[in-house]
């Protein structure tokens, strides 16, 4: 991706990433987590803030630091990272509320371009899963990394 | 850190000739490259087997239950 970013720092699994944001309301880290579901080789991509003092993870948090793109592509090099590692699994992604789900479509569809050359991306509605289309409403995403 | 793309201009004479090179700096390669740039930090193994977001983990297993995932996509390599 050609897209601004936050430099990224992963753990040696390349499992769990972690980057500053940096705006406004000064630097926020981040912490996205590939964490294994029910489902073999089916991931969920977790993303939120680390608390300065605490060090607790919050998906709730709210940091209007003015830089949501560049968080969002910094979360899709993350994506890229984990399926170089693992081209067999599947990442689901929902945002901790119907709003950050948006926020995630929204997400897609501005990556939709580059990211489609490289992933195949699955909306989902029901208990179904769709090829993602721009536009459409989802209540999740699934990405399948593309080898050529 | 922010990763700024750069383009260093440099030439030399050749038989008379000012012949440019146009080199790219390794921040530009890595920028244009898909291949992402990440740096490997042992500090965060700590996190390893830990559920980071365990509710966010929850909801995403209650929504997998009985959904029918796509057919996976065979790699062409």
């Amino acid at each position: 991706m050609k897209l601004d970013r936050y430099h990224l720092k992963a753990d040696e699994t390349l499992s769990v990433f972690e980057f500053i944001s940096n705006g406004p309301n000064g630097a926020i880290r981040k912490i996205i987590d590939f964490q294994p579901t029910g489902l073999p080789g089916l991931y969920n991509l977790a993303f939120g803030d680390k608390h300065p003092t605490t060090g607790e993870i919050d998906d709730l948090a709210i940091s209007n630091n003015l830089d949501t793109d560049k968080v969002l592509a910094t979360v899709v090099t993350a994506l890229y990272a984990f399926l170089d590692k693992y081209p067999e699994a599947l990442v689901y992604a929902i945002g901790s509320t119907p709003a950050r789900t948006r926020l995630y479509r929204m997400g897609i569809t501005r990556f939709y371009k580059e990211m489609q050359e490289d992933f195949y991306l699955f909306g989902r509605i029901g208990k179904e899963f769709y090829g993602f289309e721009i536009g459409k409403e989802y209540e999740g995403f699934l990405a399948q990394r593309k080898f050529m | 850190m922010d990763l700024k793309l750069e383009r260093n201009t440099k030439g030399f004479w050749h038989n008379g000739n000012l012949c440019k090179l146009h080199i790219m700096t390794k921040v530009e390669e890595l920028n244009q490259s898909k291949k992402p740039i990440i740096a490997i930090d042992k500090s965060l193994n700590k996190y390893q087997g830990k559920t980071l977001f365990p509710e966010k983990l929850a909801l995403a297993n209650e929504q997998l239950q009985g959904v029918k995932l796509p057919p996976k996509m065979k790699h062409s390599s």
